[in-house]
């Protein structure tokens, strides 16, 4: 059962707010605080890369952030309603001028956001679907009676 | 240079623009990021500053990072970055009192 979900505009200033939401709920699901620096680093690439990918394609859809405690696990799922060709594009040479418009200002490394991601979460599922794509992402947590993690 | 604050996809654009207009305005070639006000920073903050170490390379300069927190190292170490930069532990003590 979702713990909390959370719809928000693509604009860049809400990721900010969707990084608070997860570390927050994070620390309650009872993810270690060790963790929790690479909970806020991971949830704000995904949310990051789905604004991008909404600004180029849907401005005016919302994206969905899903965060739950799924049987000793944190799972957070951001689901976006834009093409998922950035993600195709990574592997082609072509495809690199498209991810260069999605990372906007600084197409220094396109995809790094991807790649940070799969760096960090302990599980990741990136699934990319005709009406947008879907990263799950979770990481293990130990709740305890009070929602307060054990130190 | 010291940075402070989150850098993300919302202030990017920002530290973009004051990276331009440092390296447009001086013949600076080497450039020492004071990271330790720096509470978070994801891959469009390190792409910013790839593309200041781009333009510094074009002019035979360096770009380096110093005193990171935590965070910021975890996403340097992931990214593969902390090759790519050099990385003091601290501002090296040449520069720790700034002048001007």
């Amino acid at each position: 059962m979702a713990t909390v979900e959370l719809t928000f505009s693509a604009l860049p200033a809400h990721v900010r707010t969707a990084r608070l939401v997860a570390t927050a709920i994070a620390r309650r699901t009872g993810v270690a605080e060790a963790l929790l620096d690479e909970v806020r680093l991971a949830v704000g690439e995904a949310c990051s890369r789905a604004v991008e990918a909404h600004r180029l394609h849907c401005p005016g859809e919302p994206i969905r952030i899903e965060l739950k405690d799924d049987s000793g696990r944190f799972e957070v799922t951001v689901t976006d309603a834009a093409p998922s060709d950035d993600l195709k594009a990574v592997d082609s040479s072509d495809g690199y001028r498209l991810v260069d418009a999605m990372l906007g200002i600084v197409p220094e490394m396109p995809g790094l956001g991807i790649a940070v991601i799969a760096g960090l979460a302990d599980d990741v599922e990136v699934s990319p679907g005709p009406t947008g794509v879907k990263i799950r992402m979770s990481w293990p947590a130990a709740p305890t009676p009070n929602g307060l993690a054990a130190v | 240079m010291a940075v402070i604050g989150e850098i993300d996809l919302y202030t990017a654009p920002r530290l973009q623009s004051e990276f331009t207009r440092v390296l447009e305005e001086t013949a600076l070639d080497r450039v020492v990021i004071d990271m330790s006000g720096v509470e978070f920073c994801d891959s469009t903050g390190m792409n910013v500053l790839l593309s200041a170490l781009k333009r510094l390379k074009e002019r035979g300069g360096v770009l380096e990072v110093a005193a990171p927190r935590p965070a910021v190292r975890k996403i340097l170490q992931v990214t593969g970055l902390d090759s790519v930069f050099t990385v003091h532990e601290s501002v090296p003590a040449e520069l720790a009192n700034p002048t001007g």
